[in-house]
């Protein structure tokens, strides 16, 4: 939809375009271009806050435009549209780019980040963005959101834990015995190949009918649909990522230290130990950084075989054609992802000094 | 005393040792000399046993080295390595500190013997004890491994092409340091090389070796004067069998007491060999020189035909 932003008196009503013109929202707007002009002209971090200021302005433009469009409708909401995402996306883009020419590491990135995820809470908190469609859609939605949010992250993990102890035991052996290692490797890269979806699909078969065989599975919730197959199918993805990165930081200690290090009289788990894994751990980390991430956009599509998780927002939208639920279920998504790459790049930027 | 008994080792079709015999008596610096792939790096690790020979026995003092388990053994040997194999996440005085760590020292002795190994090889201990490897340069970075070798006390040195990867001034520094270490300290030093200056440089022993078998075992001097084979007499000769003469002679051995030295002699210092006599006249463009005592007062002359005994 063309326009600033889109204005709809419910979530069933299709949605008219709201031009930048109709905002009677300048008073934030106005501060928010001044902001994004002189991001231009300032340099680093000052052009990463600016930015961050100009976004933050032309969030609460929309809120204000919503509130003031709605009149004292309490369903009438507004949503962003073609310019208004465009706008937020330069801006972002903008806000990347300066904190980089600044020079700024992944801590620093994360704190900007957590400093701007500040500002939008307390935009919120303010009440200032209650007619933004998507967050009515989230209060109307409150309990769901919550419980998917609990599901996403349960699942997820539930696939990532036993990946990363199994993943790293794969990758060990690999890199202990050179000649298994195509086998191992090759043959989780094969696993790789078949469509996520698919692989759900084949797996709920083999879980009702182990459900069936044992009744004391049935009775803790293993069942052919849920979050069995889901879970198992991510679980099977994330062993590469793992493995890989496992068997790639057991080599990554330079070969003449190790020499040395057998040579002085290290035992082999001293060197391990001392030398291997201290010199190979932010590879094993940014490993583990790929699975994460890999999980939660991964158990998103579990909700087609029946898990929980945003995948069911997203879906329900896809379904109703209801944009803003489907954003609901994307962004919180795109949000964890985000989350923990930032997170596990500083962790392993700490680790690699 | 290192002594290698009939040692065999192959590596698949690659035969690396082929019935090696030699002896390294106590207290030499001896160099394994030799083209690349002639077995020197497989004979030197088969004492610290990181390969372990495939027939034959590699003594120490007397013991077979495979009658102690191979980290305590190991622990009692310095370890040299062209690559220096620092380890890159632990600062200089951890580097060094590593076999007495090992060897479960206390901290405090440790921080004393890091002190000393820095000053012993002429590195400022409050500028570099707490630097990374990172921030060393390359004659820097293997001078803290030698003095990681040195650590725990071993009574043998292993190096295998310790300076190979250093610019030619670090190189002979160091040599003149590590010249200077063997004399202080009279460690065993089983070194390997393929560079005859430097096994003439440094070496009380030389051992050339090709194609996984011992070809000679001398003093230079030896090996200079009468080679055993053909080989041997290509390799010690190399266009400049002259002048690697002359460097092992110390020019106080040729000199004659300086009754009525002439005026404008060029001068050499005490320690000068015969060659460092020859290249003062040629630069001089004078027929002698004049031999300093230790206090730099004249002692002696060498001149241009004394060489000739060399
Ligand atoms: N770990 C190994 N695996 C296979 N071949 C080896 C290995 N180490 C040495 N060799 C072979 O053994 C021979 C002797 O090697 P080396 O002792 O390293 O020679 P040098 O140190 O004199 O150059 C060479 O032909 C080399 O290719
Ligand atoms: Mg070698």
């Amino acid at each position: 939809m063309a326009g600033f932003a889109v204005l709809a008196p419910n979530r069933i009503v299709p949605p008219r375009a709201v031009a930048l013109m109709d905002a009677d929202a300048f008073a934030w707007l106005l501060p928010a271009a001044a902001a994004a002009l002189g991001a231009a002209f300032l340099s680093g971090r000052a052009a990463a806050l600016a930015c961050g200021a100009a976004l933050a302005g032309l969030l609460a433009g929309l809120g204000a435009t919503g509130a003031a469009l709605a009149g004292g409708s309490t369903v009438a909401r507004l949503g962003p549209a073609a310019g208004a995402w465009v706008a937020a996306a330069a801006l972002l883009l903008a806000a990347r780019l300066a904190l980089g020419r600044a020079g700024a590491g992944a801590v620093a990135r994360a704190l900007a980040a957590a400093g701007f995820a500040a500002a939008l809470a307390a935009l919120l908190a303010a009440g200032l963005l209650d007619h933004v469609s998507l967050v009515r859609e989230a209060v109307a939605r409150g309990p769901e959101v919550r419980a998917a949010l609990a599901a996403h992250l349960g699942l997820s993990a539930a696939a990532l834990l036993p990946a990363l102890a199994i993943g790293a035991a794969l990758g060990a052996a690999a890199f202990a015995r050179p000649g298994a290692a195509p086998a191992i490797i090759g043959g989780l890269a094969a696993l790789q190949v078949i469509p996520a979806i698919a692989l759900f699909a084949l797996l709920i078969e083999p879980f009702a009918a182990l459900s069936r065989a044992v009744p004391l599975l049935r009775e803790v919730g293993l069942r052919g649909i849920g979050a069995a197959p889901a879970v198992f199918g991510v679980f099977l993805y994330l062993l590469l990522p793992v493995a890989a990165a496992t068997r790639a930081a057991l080599g990554a200690a330079p070969a003449a230290a190790v020499d040395a290090a057998r040579g002085m009289g290290f035992t082999p788990a001293q060197a391990l130990l001392r030398v291997r894994l201290p010199l190979g751990a932010p590879v094993f980390l940014g490993g583990v950084r790929t699975a994460s991430v890999q999980a939660v956009g991964l158990v998103t599509l579990g909700a087609l075989v029946g898990a929980g998780g945003f995948g069911v927002l997203m879906f329900q939208g896809l379904g109703q054609f209801a944009p803003d639920l489907i954003l609901l279920g994307a962004l919180p998504v795109a949000a964890l992802a985000l989350v923990l790459d930032a997170a596990l790049r500083a962790a392993e930027e700490g680790l690699a000094r | 005393m290192i002594r290698f008994e009939g040692v065999e080792k192959s590596f698949g079709a690659a035969r690396a040792l082929d019935g090696l015999d030699l002896v390294v008596p106590e207290g030499a610096f001896a160099v394994l000399l030799g083209g690349s792939g002639a077995g020197k790096s497989t004979a030197l690790r088969l004492v610290n046993r990181l390969i372990e020979p495939d027939a034959g026995r590699v003594l120490l003092r007397g013991r077979d080295v495979a009658a102690e388990a191979a980290p305590a053994l190991r622990r009692r040997i310095g370890y040299v390595i062209q690559g220096i194999g620092l380890f890159p996440h632990w600062s200089v005085a951890r580097n060094i500190g590593a076999v007495p760590r090992l060897l479960g020292w206390d901290d405090r002795r440790i921080a004393a013997r890091v002190e000393e190994l820095l000053a012993l090889l002429r590195l400022d201990p409050a500028e570099y004890r707490d630097r990374m490897p990172a921030e060393l340069s390359g004659g820097q970075a293997q001078r803290v491994g030698v003095a990681r070798a040195l650590a725990a006390d071993p009574d043998i040195l292993l190096m295998d092409e310790p300076f190979g990867a250093l610019d030619a001034v670090t190189r002979q520094a160091l040599q003149a340091e590590l010249r200077h270490l063997h004399a202080a300290t009279g460690k065993t030093i089983l070194m390997v090389s393929h560079d005859v200056e430097e096994a003439l440089a440094l070496a009380t022993r030389i051992a050339v070796m090709a194609e996984g078998r011992l070809l000679q075992e001398g003093s230079p001097r030896e090996l200079l004067d009468s080679p055993a084979d053909p080989r041997v007499r290509d390799l010690m000769d190399g266009g400049a069998l002259g002048m690697r003469r002359l460097s092992l002679v110390p020019a106080a051995s040729l000199a004659r007491p300086d009754g009525a030295a002439p005026e404008g002699l060029p001068r050499i210092p005490a320690g000068a060999t015969a060659r460092d006599a020859l290249e003062a006249m040629l630069a001089a463009r004078a027929d002698a020189a004049l031999l300093e005592d230790a206090t730099g007062v004249p002692a002696g002359v060498v001149a241009l035909a004394d060489l000739l005994r060399a």
